[in-house]
């Protein structure tokens, strides 16, 4: 009987003692989605035509005309979680654009032929009042 | 459609003849819906009051109840009394099962051509790649988009994108100014009605393609913590909910997605998307 008070004791212990972590985590973790400037966004991963090749097709739409809009940033991922390359956006490079309510474009990363890769792409909206950034994960896709 | 039995009704039983009043008893068990144990009590007064269930040979009635009755099981065997000989009910009997196997062998037929025709459209659809398992909406705190809701098709007919664009725009958007952009990246491919009004006003009307539902699943729309809330519109079932300032709607037809947003109230995008009509 003492046995098994004591189990239920360590039991009511440990899952108290995680409540506090699993929220710390959680929170860490929100992203703040409802956007002030963003209405939605398209962003997906899709093997290229040639072999290494992964297309990261993306479509932003703000809800009215931003000073600027697009990609401020491709991280790329292999899907074991190690971040290959990291690309800035600009308006050079095609990611960024200016004085628009839409926003869309391919961006083709070379890897390696059979490993899978995903891309954390941060969205970008600037206007008079301000800038907000957004953040969405593609799904992992494995390249040609 | 059954139908009910009122008292006032009863009356009209005594007008039937003795034969006519067994003969509703007999037909009673093949009924869907039996008579009403009322109704039955009222045929059986009437019976006898008219002494037909008088001298009733309650010997020969017990013999012949344990010789047609009282079988294993009682498979295959009336449950009701016939008026002629033992032989001639056997043959009576024979007829009521057929009867009854005839009505239940229909039954089974109409069932079997109606799943036979359900199956038959859905594989004549599904052959014409329209989406018939659809997409259902799902969102969280943060995000809503759409998923697949069982087995999506992978193609459905090309439909112009221009005819989901609405009829009807809120007052101040009908003169607004209109930014058009074409979108085509293969796998998805749209247009997009940027309206911005004099008074400050915005709208974005949007309809997307994809060439597979996967794609579908990708568009995230951005909201805020209220719940989405439905709204049938010309037989599309479409979400709408807020973006703190700003109200959205979208909804899937096959694999074309079409979605308003801006500084409009959910009456305005209701009214909205009825303009849309049936495609």
């Amino acid at each position: 009987m003492r046995r098994i008070m004591l189990m239920f004791v360590l039991t009511v212990s440990i899952f108290i003692g995680c409540v506090p972590i699993a929220s710390a985590d959680y929170e860490a973790d929100v992203q703040p989605y409802s956007s002030e400037r963003l209405s939605s966004a398209i962003v997906t991963a899709i093997k290229g035509s040639d072999n290494g090749e992964i297309d990261f097709k993306y479509l932003v739409v703000a809800n009215s005309t931003m000073a600027t809009l697009g990609i401020s940033k491709i991280a790329i991922y292999t899907s074991a979680g190690v971040c290959v390359a990291s690309i800035s956006g600009t308006t050079s490079n095609g990611l960024l654009t200016t004085s628009a309510s839409t926003h869309s474009g391919t961006y083709t990363y070379n890897g390696a032929s059979g490993t899978s890769y995903y891309a954390v792409v941060t969205m970008y909206a600037r206007d008079s009042s301000g800038a907000e950034t957004q953040q969405v994960t593609t799904k992992a896709v494995t390249a040609p | 459609m059954s139908q009910e039995i009122t008292p006032s009704e009863y009356s009209n039983l005594n007008n039937l003849s003795t034969q006519a009043l067994n003969d509703i008893l007999s037909a009673d068990f093949e009924r869907v819906n039996g008579l009403s144990a009322e109704y039955v009590a009222e045929i059986l007064a009437i019976l006898e009051k008219r002494g037909e269930l008088d001298g009733v040979d309650t010997e020969s009635a017990l013999e012949r109840f344990h010789a047609v009755y009282v079988q294993p099981e009682g498979a295959g065997q009336s449950l009701y009394a016939e008026p002629a000989a033992t032989a001639e009910k056997g043959e009576k009997g024979d007829d009521k099962k057929k009867t009854a196997a005839r009505a239940l062998l229909r039954r089974a037929v109409l069932a079997a051509a109606v799943i036979a025709a359900a199956f038959g459209v859905m594989l004549t659809v599904q052959a014409a790649g329209y989406d018939i398992f659809g997409f259902i909406g799902s969102w969280t705190n943060e995000t809503f988009s759409f998923a697949i809701q069982g087995e999506a098709a992978a193609q459905d007919s090309e439909p112009e994108l221009t005819q989901y664009l609405p009829t009807w725009v809120p007052e101040g958007f009908e003169n607004a100014e209109v930014e058009i952009t074409e979108v085509d990246l293969d796998d998805f491919r749209g247009v997009i009605y940027s309206y911005t009004a004099l008074d400050g006003g915005h709208l974005i009307v949007q309809v997307m393609r994809y060439s597979s539902a996967e794609y579908a699943t990708d568009t995230v729309y951005f909201k805020d913590e209220v719940p989405a809330k439905l709204y049938e519109s010309n037989g599309r079932d479409v979400y709408m909910f807020s973006n703190l300032e700003n109200n959205t709607a979208a909804c899937m037809d096959g694999l074309t997605e079409i979605s308003a947003s801006g500084s409009l109230t959910f009456e305005q995008l209701e009214k909205l998307f009825d303009s849309i009509g049936e495609i």
